[in-house]
């Protein structure tokens, strides 16, 4: 008997919109709950800058379509599953080097120096694969982190589904999905030089100040 | 062309070692191939493993930074062996009972390598002293070194050590198995490899420790089916460590070749962000990435000047998040 919410026709997806993180550390607490990694949190939940913002900074891995971080490890320890889960480093072959850790452009892969060996995010595939939703969705009070159908979500959400990022000329595409409003606008320039979002003035006071 | 060299050295060796085949056993030479093509598949994957981008530029610096400072090097080496590849501490952190299989197969291994490969290549034998049937003295090639009472501990350590390996590997299989077979964190992302590697150390002790038994209790009954079926696990065995899992055992010597690079490496310069300032890493493993990554498809060069590779993880989260952020209109 499943004990899944998810059926196998179902094909849900992850959704990371960190625009809705409310940095409340829920997800930091049930990262270390996952079986494949317990004891070990491997999400980051950091502030962007605490002195001028309330943005804070969730990320999980995102399960790049071509994960830079297994090319760049010399041990190739790093596997993909037909689904197109990223693994953690296998452990009998990861020698600890950290070129994973360095080469992601999302920043996600974790050195943890006590076990001398990568760790990250692996989509809960002890969960996942029985169609229950990873432990940092299942917690996310804000949705920031979100687990489910296309269908769920465009019901549900405001907002289109997006994965497509450039990093200076390097365009990346991953199986984790995030948020954005213009779908049209291409890729997500990470090097934008974006310092100021909405969250910084979410109510347009800023704007009213000055016109008065 | 290393496989090829490989296989030319064990060669060699055999032929040297028993002192021109004369105390190489000939019964053993099902298990002198099974070497052969051991010693050649690993040092073919060893070579292609070697051939990858990143792997050459890692093998490359460890021993560029061995030779940085040899005489310091050379003497951090045992200690180096003994926690990195002996002791295996890195495994205790993480698990105890991970830890105890590992150094029970790990070690049954050693002792039984240790016997049947010199024992396989005629670099040892036995011989008895003078008349006594008794006693035995035992030969490096033509060297003769220890003599032992059959009767006594000693040599029923020495004629019974490949059952002693089969107890510790058969030990830890079972911990293993049990994890494999129990954790529901390991049997998510297990693999067929997995239990496959431990299938066939299984099945190389039990099938080991079966001769035992018909040699000691059965008056020998079944021992030639047993001797074939034995020999089957063993040589299949040898021909898989090259391509299955167990290949870790010769990549993880590796890990003294990152130690070595990382104490050079904080040495050296530190890398510091474009975007906070900090430092961050090794300037020389970053420097290193931006030329390993075009190698495997990968242009992170920004347009304008400077490379993506040299923001800090940290900043790295920020700046997916800020970008995102501002692709979002408001409340979502």
């Amino acid at each position: 008997m499943s004990r899944g919410r998810f059926g196998i026709d179902d094909s849900p997806v992850f959704v990371i919109d960190q625009s809705r993180c409310i940095g409340c550390e829920a997800c930091v607490q049930a990262c270390a709950e996952c079986g494949t990694h317990r004891g070990q949190s491997l999400i980051h939940l950091e502030r962007v800058d605490r002195a001028t913002s309330t943005q804070t900074a969730p990320m999980v891995c995102m399960h790049c379509e071509d994960p830079t971080c297994a090319q760049v490890c010399p041990a190739d320890a790093i596997k993909q599953t037909e689904e197109g889960i990223v693994q953690s480093a296998l452990k009998p072959r990861c020698i600890g080097c950290s070129n994973c850790v360095l080469a992601c452009p999302f920043g996600v892969p974790k050195y943890v120096a006590d076990f001398d060996q990568m760790m990250k995010c692996d989509m809960c595939t002890d969960r996942t694969s029985e169609g229950l939703t990873p432990m940092c969705a299942s917690v996310c009070p804000s949705e920031a982190l979100w687990y489910g159908t296309i269908k769920e979500f465009n019901d549900t959400r405001s907002g289109s589904l997006f994965r497509d990022f450039m990093f200076g000329r390097q365009e990346v595409r991953t199986k984790v999905y995030t948020v954005i409003d213009d779908a049209l606008g291409g890729p997500l320039d990470v090097l934008a030089g974006v310092t100021r979002t909405w969250l910084d003035d979410p109510f347009g006071l800023d704007h009213v100040q000055a016109t008065s | 062309m290393w496989g090829v060299v490989g296989v030319a050295v064990v060669v060699a060796l055999t032929f040297i070692g028993s002192d021109r085949l004369v105390w190489f056993d000939a019964a053993l030479v099902g298990y002198l191939f099974g070497v052969i093509f051991a010693v050649f598949g690993v040092a073919y994957r060893y070579a292609v493993w070697l051939r990858r981008p990143p792997t050459a530029m890692l093998n490359r610096r460890g021993w560029e930074a061995f030779r940085q400072r040899k005489a310091r090097n050379i003497a951090a080496l045992p200690s180096l062996v003994a926690t990195h590849l002996l002791t295996q501490g890195f495994i205790r952190r993480r698990s105890r009972a991970r830890w105890l299989a590992h150094q029970l197969v790990f070690w049954g291994c050693i002792l039984a390598g240790l016997v049947t490969i010199p024992l396989t290549l005629g670099l040892l034998h036995f011989e008895s002293v003078g008349q006594q049937a008794d006693r035995y003295q035992v030969y490096v090639s033509r060297v003769g070194t220890l003599r032992f009472d059959a009767e006594s501990i000693l040599g029923w350590l020495i004629f019974h050590a490949l059952d002693i390996a089969a107890v510790l590997v058969l030990a830890g299989v079972f911990i293993f198995l049990r994890r494999r077979l129990r954790d529901p964190g390991a049997m998510a992302v297990e693999r067929s490899g997995d239990f496959l590697a431990l299938a066939g150390l299984f099945a190389v002790s039990v099938s080991g420790l079966f001769l035992t038994v018909s040699s000691m209790w059965l008056e020998g009954r079944f021992y030639s089916a047993l001797n074939t079926i034995h020999a089957l696990t063993v040589i299949l065995g040898l021909m898989y460590l090259p391509f299955g899992k167990l290949f870790h055992i010769f990549q993880r010597p590796g890990n003294l070749g990152v130690a070595y690079n990382k104490r050079a490496n904080a040495e050296g310069e530190p890398a510091v962000c474009r975007r906070c300032g900090e430092p961050f890493a090794s300037a020389q493993q970053i420097a290193d990435l931006k030329e390993v990554l075009p190698q495997v498809g990968f242009d992170y060069s920004i347009d304008g000047g400077g490379n993506y590779q040299d923001t800090c993880p940290r900043c790295r989260r920020a700046l997916v998040t800020l970008a995102q952020s501002a692709r979002v209109g408001g409340f979502g």
